[in-house]
């Protein structure tokens, strides 16, 4: 049967409507009527507020629909506009937690993932603590210039230079060498089941090269030790301490 | 420990060394006999020995004052259930996309062959929890859908679906075959089911509450009318004797089935107007027969409990933000509530104190649809941020299992009726 509409026919000036409902934020019932008759009888979201309904549109009518709507609704499922939904211009594009690369599989068990996201996230929000811009940057090349490290360019091609070379040149941290090789890590990242890659802004990839360079350093270190003058001492050493409890 | 002998055998030995008397075969033989006798044959000092004595008591039980007789007993009344402290974390998260993050939905159920069931879009998905493994039970066109509420029958194989174009449909689960739609009652979408035996309520966006009888071609036995818009939340009483619904109208009402028979103005039992939200969140307790809790969405935020023979609201608690889904736990007093805004939370209440035993949080969006496996143990939930999480919030599944494995064993020949 048929529902019942509003007969009577009157003016209704669509554009001032719809711009009064959207100062307001809401979607207003007053709105409904101008547009769609005296009773909704289903729920429609509008997507883009920039479409607005001819006077031929038709409320009732299930299988005809404007084709962008229908595009939009495929993407983001209706969502009735009841209260306890909030505004309708709260539409979740992307309301997961997952990076929009990842693949969405229907009850796919992503409990590692999303740890390893709050994790990040965690940590994210202990990083933000240490304030990284520019001046951080200079303070970083100082630091690391009193370190004799290694030239970080070195890292890429895999070369470790001694690190107690005289040569203080200029190490620069620019962020610039830095994004190739740390891009490639994302993307190897991005095949590996763990995410995380997907918010490396620079003060990130910063962050990533002075941890990369701190374990260049330590490797460094380790390899001197195992030099054969460093074991001479360390025994010379040794034998001093036993010789001294005799 | 022979005190003696561990002195003789701890100096005694190098006198024997210094002897070198060569010594005949028959002393030797002597030696060895007396070395046995006197019981020096032993090699070692200590040695293992029984149980200490029972220490004899010097006031013996029974005459000791009755104060510290009560210490010695075995066990309090009470067995404190949770000494380890309620899991906060999530058991796991499976992903699940296009969930419509729609308030008046109900697109989450746990039937009771422990399976899952969830609506993503316009497709219906069933996880079995045994084996874990995902199947697809139907996708509904464009124009029916997207699936707006899912609801097993009690047997655990049927399986109800709302859809937005007014119609349920209903299937077979392991046959995987539609085997109905029922038609022609509501006009707006069907966002809540409710199976009582072969009775499916449906409760749709026109504010009707409608009995199907599954099982006769006009199925269409009653209709319920009292809401004034969306029916968001419908659950029938374990006796199947009271329907309890709310709406969006802030409503929730109390449907007796031989009050609505009856030629009364009013087909409701009761209209409980408490709410200044609507109310989505509705469970019966377990417990107590006609106790039946709702929450309030996000302009009431409240938890009341209500007494459903009289109609009396027997307690208001104000939770802090919108309260999604309600489930009690079916062996201890406490309740679980699903929020919104801010924290996404499930707060875990212990009854009738209402005091707040646990917070589980991990969701980022509101926590819309709440699930309880059949073991009573394991809790579903789908939010907004398009994950499906459990937690082990009402027990440990592996202590549950073994508690009902005895009893399995007491009656062995339980299922005949005469052994003969």
């Amino acid at each position: 049967m048929p529902e019942s509409r509003d007969r009577l026919v009157r003016e209704v000036d669509f554009a001032a409507v719809y711009a009064r409902s959207r100062t307001v934020g809401v979607y207003t019932d007053e709105m409904d009527r101008a547009l769609f008759g005296s009773r909704v009888s289903e729920p429609v979201q509008v997507e883009r507020p920039g479409t607005v309904f001819g006077p031929g549109f038709r409320p009732g009518l299930a299988g005809s629909r404007r084709p962008d709507l229908q595009m939009s609704r495929r993407r983001n499922p209706s969502r009735s506009r009841g209260i306890e939904n909030g505004s309708a211009a709260r539409s979740g594009d992307r309301r997961s937690d997952l990076p929009s690369w990842y693949p969405r599989t229907p009850l796919q068990d992503i409990s590692a993932v999303i740890r390893a996201i709050e994790r990040r996230r965690g940590r994210q929000g202990e990083g933000d603590g240490l304030e990284i811009g520019t001046p951080a940057v200079q303070g970083l090349r100082v630091s690391v210039d009193s370190f004799k490290t290694p030239n970080p360019v070195h890292l890429k091609q895999g070369k470790p230079k001694s690190p107690y070379t005289a040569s203080s040149s200029a190490i620069k941290i620019s962020p610039v060498p830095k994004l190739g090789k740390v891009q490639k890590l994302i993307h190897e990242i991005a095949n590996q089941p763990s995410p995380g890659a997907e918010c490396l802004t620079p003060e990130k990839k910063l962050l990533n090269s002075i941890d990369k360079v701190g374990e260049v350093v330590k490797q460094e270190l380790e390899k001197l030790k195992r030099t054969p003058a460093a074991k001479r001492d360390e025994r010379e050493k040794r034998v001093r301490t036993l010789m001294s409890m005799r | 420990m022979d005190m003696d002998y561990a002195h003789f055998m701890v100096t005694q030995g190098r006198k024997e060394k210094d002897n070198s008397v060569p010594s005949s075969p028959s002393s030797e033989a002597y030696k060895r006999l007396l070395a046995e006798t006197l019981n020096l044959n032993r090699t070692r000092i200590l040695a293992f020995k029984n149980k200490p004595p029972v220490p004899v008591e010097l006031i013996p039980h029974q005459h000791t004052a009755s104060a510290s007789s009560t210490t010695h007993q075995a066990k309090p009344t009470k067995p404190r259930r949770h000494i380890p402290q309620v899991k906060q974390t999530s058991e796991r998260t499976l992903d699940a996309p296009d969930l419509v993050d729609d308030f008046y939905l109900n697109l989450l159920d746990w039937g009771s062959s422990n399976v899952l069931a969830i609506a993503l879009g316009s497709t219906v998905y069933l996880w079995d929890a045994s084996t874990g493994s995902t199947s697809e039970l139907v996708t509904v066109d464009e124009e029916h859908g997207p699936v707006t509420s899912v609801n097993w029958a009690p047997d655990g194989r049927h399986i109800a679906i709302g859809l937005n174009n007014s119609e349920v449909q209903l299937w077979d689960s392991a046959s995987n075959k539609q085997l109905r739609t029922l038609k022609g009652g509501h006009r707006c979408r069907v966002g809540s089911l409710a199976w009582n035996d072969h009775i499916l309520t449906t409760g749709g966006m026109d504010g009707r509450i409608i009995n199907n009888d599954v099982r006769i071609r006009d199925h269409i036995v009653e209709t319920y009318r009292g809401h004034t818009q969306e029916v968001c939340g419908l659950k029938w009483s374990a006796s199947g004797k009271q329907l309890a619904s709310g709406g969006n109208d802030n409503l929730i009402h109390i449907w007796d089935r031989s009050v609505a028979s009856s030629s009364s103005p009013t087909q409701y039992l009761h209209r409980l107007e408490d709410h200044t939200s609507a109310v989505k969140a509705l469970a019966w307790c377990p417990f107590q027969s006609n106790l039946l809790a709702s929450g309030g969405g996000g302009g009431d935020r409240t938890i009341k409990f209500w007494n459903t023979h009289t109609g009396a609201c027997l307690n208001s608690v104000d939770t802090g933000s919108q309260v999604c889904a309600l489930l009690w736990n079916k062996n201890e007093r406490e309740l679980l509530s699903s929020h919104g805004f801010t924290q996404n939370q499930l707060t875990l209440w212990k009854y009738p104190s209402m005091v707040k035993t646990a917070e589980l949080t991990g969701h980022t969006s509101r926590v819309l649809f709440l699930a309880q496996s059949p073991d009573g143990c394991t809790v579903a939930s789908a939010a907004g941020d398009e994950t499906l999480r459990f937690w082990n919030v009402f027990g440990d599944p592996n202590e549950a299992a073994k508690k009902s494995a005895p009893k399995k064993n007491q009656e062995p020949f339980a299922w005949a009726n005469r052994i003969r």
